[in-house]
């Protein structure tokens, strides 16, 4: 992360072709996460359009570059739980679809599908960790608590997750 | 413990690796979502330019949310007058303006001048012995979707030097329909009064491409309404800071009241955003609420604009405050190095999330609960304690991030000596009392 660090001062400074090319070096982790919190790929696009444009009117805020792609993993990961609020009723139509439309795995449907009934908290937690991959201390000093408390939230994370997925399980497993 | 669930999760992730990524509509989604910051963020930039010299003024700027509204029953009356309304409009917040609208103090001049397609013209002025409030209208021909508006001047006519103390103007009028008129005012503040009543403005508006530069001649036939003033001499105590109100002078346009704070202070008195003056009615006038709201004499004395009653004759008068902003004097600056782009020094609270800097503009992000709209800094010095004049310094307004930011312009930013100090006029920590002074 450190070779990109000059890239990321001189976005936060306000020069406009550091922070396009910022965007080129996270834009697939943006889009990934996009789709693993949305429906299909022009609602992943249309969250990647307004995540650059939440990120160039604040970038100037960001105080620390090495927590750059963590802050806009963050915007994304906001921007997706509204949208995923705003689409809660439809929540169980849109199950079906996805169970038809995305892939051939079919424990990838029935794992999102349960992170899609976490608390946001609990889903924005198992994504940093284990979708973006971010270490514990990353997700603590975005979040500004001590790495104690993310632990603990992890592992509520993950025990809901559990839960979730063994309640679902009757239905659809094979 | 969670190993299965683990696992799943990386199996989840690994899924997304093999699938087909649509790198150019990625892109696109990129770039469109920049272009539209990028030209919001530079619609935003309302910058109303502020000129001032000798004395350093504090500033505050109507954001969306002041909605000080009054709505007396003459405004609406004065606003069925053609072309009316809109002056009417600028002035609203202010009582002071509106009851020289009423009470027939407002002139009209209606002078034109055509240049290239661009016409300004001054509708009318509002004058007093210290100061004069010009509203103008500016018309395109063309659409644009900015103009701007730089190089003002007030001069007298006979060349005189009007000693000027502060003028404020909207710098930047965006529209994005391109309107192709626009209605608004500029007010200039002498330090001594005026003795001239012939003036020429020299303007430069920049449309597009375009630029042009307007020089008009006008006149004040109406007499000027002299001052009243009230000596007062009056000292109160708001938690251990002490301060003696030396004087009020009513003025047609504003009212302004001279407070001396007592050396041995702990702390430094900054903006009072919350005064007022009452009448024996229980009737208010609020500070000013747009544009210059208060003059450093010293770093220990100040002026507070009002806004003025002086078209009524109350029976008593008393001026109110109940919180005054405040910090330790040892605080009362924020201590930058322009160069590393780093603020060294800020007072308690860490409210400055960042500074910047973008072309000579020192650009700050501040952070507040509530939106505070009032410019934070005055006297600006270098390195080696000389004094920068700063010629001009922008908002932007507080938004659900609840950052502000803000532009000072360091001419010859690049050869200043570091560190830059800028001292405190305005800041976001108060003191608080009850307080009320007699004034007549």
């Amino acid at each position: 992360m450190s070779s990109h660090e000059s890239c990321i001062k001189r976005a936060i400074g306000g020069d406009d072709q550091a922070f396009l090319q910022l965007m080129q070096i996270y834009k697939l982790d943006l889009y990934k996460t996009s789709l693993a919190f949305l429906r299909n790929e022009e609602e992943a696009l249309e969250a990647i359009q307004e995540v650059m444009y939440r990120a160039y009117k604040k970038i100037h805020s960001v105080r620390d570059a090495a927590y750059c792609k963590t802050w806009l993993i963050r915007i994304m990961i906001n921007y997706c739980n509204d949208q995923i609020k705003k689409q809660k009723r439809f929540v169980f139509n849109e199950e079906i679809l996805n169970l038809q439309g995305i892939s051939e795995n079919y424990n990838g449907v029935e794992l999102k599908d349960a992170i899609m009934r976490l608390d946001e908290r609990s889903r924005e937690i198992l994504t940093l960790k284990y979708f973006n991959e971010m270490q514990i201390n990353e997700i603590a000093f975005a979040w500004q608590c001590p790495e104690g408390t993310v632990k603990t939230w992890l592992n509520k994370a993950l025990k809901l997750l559990r839960e979730k997925l063994e309640e679902k399980g009757g239905g659809f497993h094979v | 413990m969670f190993e299965k669930e683990e696992e799943q999760l990386s199996q989840y992730r690994n899924t997304f690796e093999n699938l087909d990524i649509p790198i150019k509509a990625i892109d696109d989604a990129i770039l469109t979502g920049f272009q539209r910051a990028k030209l919001e963020k530079k619609k935003r930039v309302m910058g109303k330019k502020v000129v001032f010299s000798l004395t350093a003024a504090v500033l505050i700027f109507i954001g969306f949310f002041a909605s000080i509204r009054m709505s007396p029953a003459f405004a609406n009356s004065l606003s069925t007058i053609p072309g009316m309304e809109k002056l009417v409009d600028l002035i609203r917040t202010d009582k002071g303006k509106m009851s020289a609208f009423e009470n027939d103090y407002y002139e009209k001049i209606n002078i034109s001048q055509e240049k290239n397609g661009l016409t300004f013209t001054i509708e009318g002025a509002i004058a007093d012995e210290n100061g004069l409030v010009i509203f103008y209208t500016l018309t395109s021909r063309e659409k644009h979707k900015e103009i701007q508006i730089e190089n003002v001047k007030l001069e007298s006519a006979n060349g005189e030097n009007l000693n000027m103390g502060s003028s404020s103007f909207d710098s930047t009028f965006s529209s994005e329909a391109g309107q192709a008129q626009q209605v608004k005012m500029m007010e200039f503040y002498l330090q001594t009064p005026i003795k001239t009543k012939e003036f020429i403005l020299n303007v430069r508006v920049k449309g597009g491409p375009k630029q042009e530069d307007f020089s008009l001649d006008f006149q004040i036939r109406k007499n000027i309404q002299p001052k009243k003033e009230y000596v007062l001499n009056k000292s109160i105590t708001v938690e251990g800071q002490r301060m003696t109100f030396t004087k009020a002078v009513i003025y047609p346009l504003r009212a302004a009241v001279t407070v001396k704070m007592d050396p041995n202070n702990t702390m430094r008195l900054l903006y009072f955003d919350d005064i007022r003056l009452v009448d024996e009615q229980g009737e208010i006038w609020n500070k000013i609420n747009n544009g210059i709201t208060a003059s450093f004499i010293t770093p220990d004395e100040m002026i507070l604009y009002l806004q003025s009653n002086y078209f009524r004759e109350p029976k008593e008068l008393y001026l109110v405050l109940d919180k005054i902003q405040a910090v330790n004097k040892a605080e009362a600056q924020v201590v930058v190095d322009a160069e590393k782009q780093q603020i060294i020094k800020q007072p308690k609270g860490d409210i400055f999330r960042s500074m910047y800097v973008n072309g000579e503009n020192l650009l700050f992000s501040f952070k507040t609960e509530k939106a505070f709209n009032s410019f934070l800094f005055s006297k600006i010095t270098d390195g080696n304690g000389q004094t920068i004049e700063s010629d001009q310094s922008f908002m932007n307004g507080w938004d659900e991030s609840q950052m502000t930011e803000m532009g000072v312009h360091i001419p010859n930013l690049t050869n200043q000596v570091n560190p830059v100090s800028l001292e405190l006029s305005s800041f976001p920590s108060w003191i608080e009392g009850h307080e009320r002074i007699r004034i007549k």
